[in-house]
């Protein structure tokens, strides 16, 4: 019964947090292992039905993004050795976006726990504090300075490096 | 269905609440590089509490303890060769400068030149740094073995038991060591035992193992898990199994065979050296007039040519051989290779023969760098690439502030501060130095007074950019600017003032041009250079008018005097090593005019001319003969570098020319888009609401 109904299910629909309705490949969706689970879930119980799956926190441009990345993930999934190929895709793939969405895209991928897309988001944000000032970060990022006068001065006690 | 209820955010980005299970991801793609880190906690305080204070500011796992079977601690430290450069941009620093240096932590940070390793001084450099000021990109990252109490390398510091030879005995690395990450195995290569390999643990006690005394290597580099050892014949081997016993051979694959031959046979074998970039192997090879590479091609176990290094400058230090993208090197063209003298020692017995001396003659210290070009195989010093020798010397400005410079003009004796070539010195000596020269003129009872020239003589253009960097350091502190100093003959003219702190600086730049003036003392306070030892140590040293030369220079020597007739008769030299050097400079002045017709003077030629004219001149030597000819090819030489100068304006002019062109072209385009588009969007709606007429 669990082996028929496996193989029948092979799409899964998604619900975004606007009442969109994704229709998703279930190998697409299993880049995410929240989606994966419930599918798992749904399967044990042996439903026929197809599965929807609302997603309360994710956005419908948002949960875009997140597709189009599972998407490309999936039709790599098979073979590592295009490492190379997928690379510069993901690479490409975040530099189009603003700091907002970024930040809901990261956001996202830890809600869907997509760790591969967390990792890149992560190691992007991680990239493009490099080359800034404390101040340039501050406001790429908006954030507000909270430190009191003390501990800024801590701060650069701690960042003064003696040389011998 | 249930799913994992946390708040999330859905309107505005909140950066500054990002849960901290993100946090830490991010933070570990940032803990290997201090200044990153350093700035990531300094933005707020969610972020700041997300992480721990770094301890060390190369890297966090470093420097690490191991316990020695005597109770002694050996600690590996690490080290990075990198490259810094300022995060905003002063004003008037339109062309900010990248730095490279290496920088070694134990306890506190060291740092010292990217290629020989020298300190870069203790009193001219700043005590601290702001590291929130500036980023840097490491090139190289490696490991060092100290005992805490030392400043030498470990396996070095013990020496090399009395039955086995000492090797590269000159060579300034004696070791070589890789961590291998996941074995937790370091490997050392001694270098000074002919190459001698072993290995040992860095958990538990100090135990070294060593593989059998009959194999030797002459470099090795981690590469594919592994490390991959070269012997002297060019065979590469990679040993994967690296705790295993006895003979590396029996166990290692082989990577490739010997080495091809070469079209040019060399008598002595020298040092061959590994890289690795982008996961490809590389041998780098040097016979005495190029250097060679090779890259393996693994499927046919072969070293394969290469003629080209593409956008890639080649680093050699004196342990590792390190590929830099030219990307990271701020206008700097590729394809040469960069390296400090004597780095590829002969395999054999006795003296090497060293090609380099000739080539770096004259350079100061950090920048005695030659650099090879791959494309036309051509030796230039470093300082002939305005671009390549800013990496070296002097540090940029932006790395710290006005105040440290006005501390290190002040700073206390330090014989080293000389001999490095040091921004700082302290006054007094170098007063002392300027004493000793201008009573070296008197008594000489010279009716001309030959120091103008002594001013004059060593300025070199980039010398001149050097005092006009110290003096911006010095006058930043009052935010006054400072009239730039743009001709040598300026300088000259401030000498002759009572301008303290001018003068200064011009001694300043004497000493860096003196060595080993203070070794030698009063006995010849003139300019010396380290051919004067090689000379000294010569055996094929032969008399010629009383005075040991190298036989080569005779038949030279020999033309001059037919014609001219004893032209040292009034010399006031005493030391006959210096005369013995000033006779062969002589003769190496007379070849170089000989083999050069106006065009091919090179530019670390023509400076030799001109100062070395100038050195001779000081020892009155008669030299009236010799002068017109050295200012034709010193004139010829500068009119043949003005033409170049002006065609490379040329170029760039042609260049925006282009540029502009395109723009104008990209506007007009745009300009027709937007008329387009005008007349696309109904004309009526523009002037009412866009939801006009929508219900």
């Amino acid at each position: 019964m669990a082996s028929s109904s496996s193989s029948s299910l092979s799409r899964v629909v998604v619900k975004s947090s606007d009442n969109n309705l994704f229709v998703v490949n279930k190998k697409v969706a299993s880049q995410s292992q929240l989606l994966k689970q419930c599918i798992d879930n749904m399967e044990e119980k042996g439903t026929n039905d197809v599965i929807l799956i609302p997603l309360s926190n994710v956005t419908s441009n948002i949960l875009t993004l997140v597709l189009e990345y599972c998407e490309k993930h999936a039709d790599f999934a098979d073979d590592d050795n295009n490492n190379q190929e997928l690379k510069q895709w993901d690479h490409e793939f975040l530099k189009k976006f603003d700091y907002a969405t970024l930040n809901s895209l990261t956001m996202a991928a830890d809600y869907m726990v997509t760790k591969s897309l967390l990792n890149l988001c992560c190691q992007f944000i991680a990239d493009s504090i490099k080359d800034l000032t404390v101040q340039q970060i501050r406001q790429i990022f908006d954030i507000k300075n909270d430190f009191t006068p003390q501990e800024e001065a801590d701060i650069k006690n701690e960042n003064a490096w003696a040389f011998r | 269905m249930e799913l994992r209820s946390r708040k999330f955010r859905r309107k505005n980005a909140d950066w500054s609440n990002l849960p901290d299970e993100l946090l830490e991801i991010i933070v570990n793609f940032l803990k290997y590089n201090g200044t990153d880190y350093g700035r990531f906690r300094a933005v707020c305080k969610k972020w700041r509490n997300s992480s721990p204070p770094l301890s060390n500011f190369l890297n966090v796992d470093f420097p690490r303890e191991i316990l020695t079977y005597s109770g002694r601690s050996l600690h590996i430290i690490s080290y990075v060769v990198c490259i810094l450069y300022p995060l905003t941009q002063n004003h008037n620093d339109k062309n900010p400068r990248h730095w490279i240096i290496s920088m070694e932590e134990f306890r506190k940070l060291k740092m010292c030149h990217p290629l020989t390793d020298d300190p870069i001084g203790a009193n001219n450099s700043p005590k601290s740094i702001n590291s929130l000021d500036f980023g840097y990109r490491i090139v190289d990252f490696g490991v060092k073995l100290r005992f805490a109490e030392s400043v030498n390398d470990v396996f070095c510091s013990e020496g090399p038991p009395k039955c086995r030879m000492s090797h590269w005995k000159d060579n300034p690395a004696k070791t070589k060591s890789i961590l291998l990450k996941n074995e937790g195995v370091v490997m050392v290569l001694l270098l000074q035992l002919k190459g001698a390999l072993g290995t040992f643990r860095v958990n538990g006690k100090l135990k070294f193992n060593e593989y059998c005394s009959d194999c030797l290597f002459d470099d090795i580099v981690e590469y594919k898990g592994g490390v991959c050892a070269i012997n002297p014949p060019g065979a590469a081997w990679l040993i994967k199994d690296v705790e295993r016993e006895g003979c590396p051979f029996s166990f290692s694959q082989k990577l490739s065979k010997f080495m091809p031959k070469l079209e040019f046979t060399e008598e002595r074998q020298k040092r061959k050296r590994l890289a690795v970039h982008d996961g490809e192997l590389y041998m780098i090879v040097r016979v005495s007039c190029k250097f060679v590479v090779f890259k393996l091609n693994e499927e046919l176990g072969e070293w394969e040519r290469i003629y080209s290094l593409g956008d890639k400058i080649l680093f050699v230090t004196y342990d590792k051989c390190i590929f830099v993208e030219t990307c990271y090197l701020l206008g700097c063209k590729g394809n040469c290779i960069l390296f400090p003298k004597h780095c590829f020692p002969s395999v054999g017995r006795g003296r090497d023969h060293y090609e380099d001396d000739a080539l770096l003659q004259g350079a100061k210290k950090p920048l005695e760098i030659g650099v090879f070009r791959m494309g036309d195989d051509s030796y230039q010093l470093v300082s002939s690439y305005p671009e390549l020798s800013k990496l070296f010397w002097p540090p940029p400005s932006w790395l710290w502030s006005g105040s440290c410079y006005s501390r290190c003009m002040s700073s206390e004796e330090d014989e080293k501060t000389a001999s490095c070539g040091d921004i700082g010195s302290e006054s007094s000596s170098v007063n002392q130095i300027i004493t000793n020269f201008s009573q070296h003129m008197k008594n000489g009872k010279v009716a001309e007074d030959p120091s103008p020239s002594s001013g004059q003589k060593h300025t070199t253009v980039e010398d001149t950019e050097y005092l006009k960097f110290v003096a911006e350091a010095q006058f930043e502190n009052n935010g006054n600017s400072v009239p730039a100093i743009n001709s040598p003959h300026e300088i000259t003219d401030n000498l002759a003032t009572e301008n303290n702190f001018q003068r200064t600086d011009v001694s300043l730049d004497l000493v860096q041009h003196m060595p080993s003036l203070k070794q030698v003392g009063v006995d010849s306070p003139l300019p010396v250079t380290s051919s004067i030892k090689i000379a000294l140590d010569s055996e094929a040293l032969e008399k010629f008018q009383e005075i040991g030369v190298s036989s080569e220079w005779i038949p030279v020597l020999q033309k001059i005097w037919d014609k001219h007739g004893n032209i040292i008769e009034r010399h006031v030299v005493h030391s006959d090593g210096l005369l013995t050097w000033a006779l062969e400079s002589l003769a190496k002045m007379v070849i170089i005019l000989q083999e050069n017709t106006g065009d091919s003077l090179k530019i670390s030629q023509a400076e030799y001319l001109n100062s070395t004219l100038a050195d001779l001149q000081m020892m009155h030597f008669r030299l009236d003969w010799l002068v017109p000819f050295i200012e034709r090819a010193l004139a010829i030489h500068k009119s043949q570098w003005q033409k170049n100068v002006m065609m490379d304006l040329e170029t760039r002019k042609s260049k925006l020319l282009a540029e502009l062109h395109e723009l104008e072209e990209q506007m007009v385009q745009q300009e027709k888009l937007v008329a387009e588009s005008l007349i696309n969007s109904a004309l009526s709606v523009l002037a009412k609401g866009l939801a006009e007429g929508l219900f």
